[in-house]
């Protein structure tokens, strides 16, 4: 009987520990044992990352995360404004330039939701950027990561008012861009597979805004010849471009307040006014045009859209495609519906010859007899072939570099090639030679 | 004695083997090609190593090989128990350090690792002081809900798998002997089978090949999805499995990891608990006398106790030293000690 009560005492007496120590973890105390309540509006909830260089080799970091207090059931929403904030900080490392903006906001970053990250056209060294990320806690893989044709702080700045949050329309545009073949597959995971395969070989597609007050949205506002990866711009340049500035605390810290004004709630970061200045009113949409090649992970040159999109179609990246074809003096379009790829390696003379065959089956955007049919898939053929030429010529005869999957060919096709190309890629690439087939299917 | 069936043996084998795929897999010490012929030669081996205990099953079906030791002599018998035990405090020290590793590398801010190990301790305790039982039904939850969680990911990523991502090297003849010693080391079903195999209802001995072929299938197809998915990533990454859920997405979840996660946790609770129920029926039958759940609480106790300054230091990865000794337990205990007690003639009641 005796026996009976103690053993019912010490069972009661376990489920008390048991059930201290799951409430010690499901409430979130932090490392150092001190309870720290961690709601969801205590963090920074970063949609997207700019990085960018200065002229002292130091990171600007630009974090552009969604105003809790614009969102939620009870809060009014002002749909025609943004509800997106950004802020920038400048520090020697990228982890110490987030802990900055943190610091400026009192709140933890989580970057877990992260769906971009932009690279400023001044980023020379990709290693350091990529290394971080490698690293960084709970950062999704499909992040989608790009080049700007100006800095990333730029075009984070830009208060989106159409979708849930600015970075949201970033990532649909890369997406439909990516279906289209305009855009190259830019996801974080396929940059870092690329590199580690390639010695620090990867393409990243180039993301610019168009203003629709001085130019028609069909006019761009730079071509892409014209830019110049790699090179800080002045300072007067950057104070130029930023809007809604709010100098922070420390010296070279820079809030940049959101622009949606909500209906009660308190302040959290929001600091300044609604609204927007002048610049912010004249950009109305995003564009993809062209990409950079980065090669030993610093950027080498700039792939046209029309290379870009031969390069797509090498890579059977293409979801659909509204190709050109002349006929005659009139310019027609087909849809290519499906590509099928068809890649062949073999030894010839000492030089490398991929031979890739391209089965594209075509729509046609309105009606034509059997013969015209041919002959302007034909001409859509001719046209893809010219576009996959261009960008073999580009990225292999001009840069030697490897985006078109060469070592994983070699790897499945030619173990020992494959050897020597891991010894020595720039020389085996210098020996490869792509030679491109079409086949129209009507 | 209130006893398991066949199927829920198999899970139980099964996920004491599949906590190390889901927790941790070094690619980047060696290249998956070695990685793969290394698990599947050493699976062979493992289908070989479980022979005497199978024999020694059948000649013994109700009682564990402690008991069978402890009859012919009772030195050696208490001796193969306290073994036993220290090689479940073991196994458990190698567990919440790799556990504890992953909660230091995913979610520092969060918690004090030391926290959550003693949470899982904790739990994993009152769960073996219930008995195998309801660590059985507990595992049988757990396997449904991993196999869901691993198939739902497994859709996500179907169209971001690639042939082009698969890079293989020539397998070396040195890191395939490395990955069969290191697979070797993890095959710590062969510390519980002999313990556990009187608590099956039937079949115990066809559970360990069941568990062996589930492992087989699951590990092959997680290395496919992991190398078809990740590629090269898979060389740098830490947790190739967790980052499979990081990377899948659907249109509705942006990131399926939290599927996962859940299952982890359960797996690690798991395979805690039934260590530390072999400890304990281990020593409670070396040390009559003493009632078996203060041996639990021993365990417990020494299993966190052991595990905490390598936890506080952290240091995540289990030595040279510590692998080696695990592994001398495995062989000693689960092959060697059923190999020669498997001889002489059987119980009147023999199984199957």
């Amino acid at each position: 009987m005796r026996m009976k009560r103690n053993r019912v005492c010490l069972k009661k007496l376990l489920i008390i520990p048991i059930c201290v120590l799951f409430i010690f973890s499901l409430s979130s105390c932090n490392a150092t044992g001190k309870y720290e309540k961690r709601d969801i509006d205590e963090k920074i909830i970063v949609h997207a990352l700019g990085i960018d260089m200065t002229k002292e080799g130091k990171f600007e970091v630009t974090l552009q995360m969604l105003v809790q207090q614009g969102t939620g059931s009870n809060t009014p929403i002002d749909p025609s404004k943004a509800n997106s904030a950004t802020v920038s900080q400048v520090a020697a490392t990228i982890p110490a330039a987030i802990e900055q903006c943190e610091t400026d906001l009192g709140k933890k970053a989580f970057l877990g939701h992260s769906e971009l990250i932009l690279l400023g056209k001044s980023v020379t060294d990709l290693n350091p950027i990529l290394e971080y990320f490698i690293n960084a806690e709970g950062i999704s893989l499909g992040t989608f990561m790009a080049y700007t044709d100006i800095t990333a702080k730029e075009i984070l700045n830009i208060k989106v008012t159409s979708g849930t949050y600015s970075a949201e329309v970033l990532k649909e545009i890369f997406e439909e861009s990516q279906k289209n073949g305009t855009s190259t597959e830019c996801e974080l995971i396929r940059h870092i597979d690329n590199i580690e395969n390639t010695n620090g070989t990867t393409v990243m597609p180039i993301i610019k805004k168009i203003k629709n007050d001085k130019k028609s949205s069909n006019e761009k506002e730079d071509s892409s010849s014209d830019i110049k990866f790699g090179e800080t711009e002045s300072d007067d340049s950057k104070n130029k471009s930023s809007n809604e500035k709010v100098e922070g605390g420390g010296g070279s810290s820079e809030s940049e307040s959101s622009s949606q004004s909500e209906g009660g709630g308190s302040g959290g970061e929001e600091s300044g006014s609604g609204g927007g200045s002048s610049e912010e009113a004249e950009v109305t949409a995003f564009y993809i045009d062209g990409a950079v090649i980065v090669k030993d992970k610093k950027p080498k040159s700039v792939m046209s859209r029309d290379e870009v999109i031969g390069l797509s179609f090498l890579n059977n990246g293409i979801a659909e495609q509204t190709i050109d074809a002349k006929m005659g003096d009139t310019l027609t379009s087909v849809s290519a519906a499906s590509v099928k790829k068809q890649t062949d390696v073999s030894l010839k003379d000492g030089r490398i010859v991929i031979d890739v065959n391209l089965t594209i089956a075509y729509e046609f955007n309105k009606t034509f007899s059997d013969k015209e049919q041919k002959e302007v898939g034909q001409k859509a053929a001719e046209r893809v072939h010219t576009l996959c030429q261009e960008a073999i010529d580009k990225a292999l005869k001009e840069d030697n570099a490897d985006i078109f999957e060469i070592h994983s060919l070699l790897n499945h096709n030619d173990y020992t090639v494959y050897e020597e190309y891991k010894k020595n890629p720039e020389e085996i690439l210098k020996r490869v030679d792509i030679n491109v087939s079409i086949n129209p299917q009507i | 004695m209130r006893k398991i069936s066949f199927g829920q043996m198999v899970i139980i084998l099964f996920l004491s083997r599949i906590f190390y795929t889901m927790t941790f897999i070094p690619f980047m010490y060696s290249d998956v090609t070695c990685q793969i012929i290394g698990f599947s030669i050493c699976t062979a081996i493992e289908c070989l190593a479980v022979i005497p205990m199978i024999v020694l099953y059948k000649k013994h079906p109700d009682k564990n090989i402690c008991q069978v030791i402890y009859e012919k002599s009772k030195l050696l018998g208490i001796l193969t128990c306290v073994v036993f035990a220290l090689a479940a405090v073991l196994v458990i020290n190698r567990l919440f350090r790799y556990f504890g590793y992953f909660v230091y590398a995913m979610f520092p801010d969060f918690l004090p690792t030391w926290l959550v190990i003693g949470t899982v301790a904790a739990v994993s305790f009152y769960a073996a002081f219930q008995g195998i039982e309801a660590i059985a039904r507990s595992a049988g939850i757990t396997f449904a809900f991993f196999g869901l969680s691993f198939i739902i990911v497994i859709l996500a990523l179907l169209g971001k798998m690639s042939f082009s991502n698969v890079i293989y090297d020539y397998p070396k003849f040195d890191d395939i002997l490395h990955e069969i010693y290191y697979e070797l080391s993890k095959f710590s079903e062969l510390l519980l089978f002999p313990i556990l195999y009187p608590y099956v209802k039937e079949k115990a001995g066809k559970s360990v090949y069941g568990a062996l072929a589930l492992k087989l299938i699951f590990v092959y197809v997680i290395t496919a999805v992991c190398v078809l998915t990740l590629g090269s990533f898979l060389n740098i990454s830490k947790f190739p499995f967790f980052d499979l859920g990081t990377y899948a997405e659907t249109f509705i979840i942006e990131r399926l990891d939290a599927f996962l996660l859940p299952a982890w946790i359960l797996v690690a609770f798991i395979k805690t608990s039934l260590f530390l129920l072999v400890g304990k029926i281990a020593l409670s039958t070396g040390f009559k006398r003493v009632k078996s759940n203060v041996f639990l609480l021993v365990l417990t106790v020494a299993a966190y106790a052991v595990s905490l300054p390598s936890v506080l230091q952290e240091k995540w990865n289990i030595g040279v030293l510590d692998k080696t000794v695990i592994t001398i337990f495995l062989i000693v205990l689960g092959v060697l000690l059923p190999l020669v007690f498997c001889f002489g003639k059987g119980d009147e009641n023999e199984a199957e």
